[in-house]
């Protein structure tokens, strides 16, 4: 069998690429220095996105000092128009009012789940983007 | 004396023959283990079908990425543990962030995590990570099975060796949103 015959579609940018941008955009975020060693395991995911399909999530293992779970938009622009790459550092279940995934890793101080999200769900656009790109099939499920 | 040498002789490759087959006999059973992880509806005791229904599985740790196994009509996905590198269907790593495989093979290990995209029926429900149920054993399984907690209906099932039985339900709406 082909390995382009059992590996996840690509959705878009090369998933490698994804990673590598998860951990950029958290490194810069929050100063961390994470690497792809820090990634104890990755899975896809979005509501509705068949298997293989969805956001990437990289579940990292090491220090979370100086890590807050929310949502950071990559550019300062996103803020204003709710659309753009917006990186989700996941409370996970329970946390974050309530509002955070029950997919994920409980974020602690040496774990934490991180995946990009397409919207920034405070902004009311954002929250239709997030919406329409991420969580249905006609954005695609885009892997970060 | 002959004779009695002859019968020691005997005795002792009947031996070697019996020790043999017992060494081989557990080997083999475990060259061909399958696993089946069952997707049960909780509150209606339906399974889970659909184009997007499956189960990401790790086992042990040779793989960073999910093995998504799409599930069958019977909301039941299946992944064979092997002690032969040959049989194995799956690379170490693609780069990918899942590697989506329906009849996976893989090298056997003394334990395995499932993560699905669903709720887990059980204590906690709402707030409960699917990462939680990280670390089963696989010989337990294989020896007695697991059937998750239901706390979505009144739907029962008794463990089968083999099986895991996983009681989940859809996301709502807002359980959607949060992801």
């Amino acid at each position: 069998m082909e390995l382009s015959a059992i590996v996840a579609p690509n959705n878009g940018e090369p998933p490698p690429a994804c990673q590598a941008k998860i951990l950029n955009a958290t490194n810069n975020q929050f100063g961390t220095n994470y690497a792809d060693a820090n990634v104890s395991s990755t899975f896809n995911y979005s509501t509705g996105a068949p298997a293989g399909q969805g956001t990437l999530n990289l579940n990292i293992s090491g220090s979370t000092a100086g890590v807050s779970p929310g949502y950071y938009p990559v550019h300062w622009w996103t803020y204003a128009i709710g659309y753009g790459s917006t990186l989700h550092a996941v409370s996970g279940p329970g946390g974050n009012g309530g509002l955070d995934s029950q997919q994920t890793l409980q974020f602690g101080p040496n774990q934490a789940t991180f995946h990009i999200d397409s919207g920034f769900p405070y902004n009311p656009i954002g929250l239709f983007f997030h919406w329409l790109l991420n969580m249905t099939k006609a954005g695609g499920y885009p892997q970060c | 004396m002959l004779m009695r040498h002859r019968q020691v002789s005997f005795c002792s490759g009947v031996l070697s023959c019996l020790i043999t087959v017992l060494l081989v006999l557990p080997a083999m059973s475990l060259s061909a283990q399958t696993l089946e992880i069952k997707l049960v509806d909780g509150r209606n005791g339906r399974p889970i079908v659909g184009a997007s229904a499956y189960v990401n599985v790790w086992v042990g740790e040779e793989r960073k990425e999910a093995i998504a196994i799409p599930t069958d009509d019977n909301g039941v996905a299946r992944l064979q543990l092997t002690l032969n590198p040959n049989e194995v269907n799956i690379p170490i790593s693609t780069g990918h962030g899942t590697i989506v495989e329906k009849h996976p093979v893989v090298k056997y290990d003394e334990s395995f995590r499932i993560n699905a995209p669903y709720v887990l029926c059980g204590s906690g429900e709402g707030s409960h990570s699917w990462l939680d149920l990280k670390n089963f054993s696989t010989k337990e399984v294989l020896d007695q099975g697991y059937v998750s907690a239901n706390t979505c209906g009144k739907a029962t099932v008794s463990p089968q060796p083999g099986q895991v039985v996983l009681f989940v339900r859809p996301l709502t709406f807002w359980e959607k949103m949060k992801q």
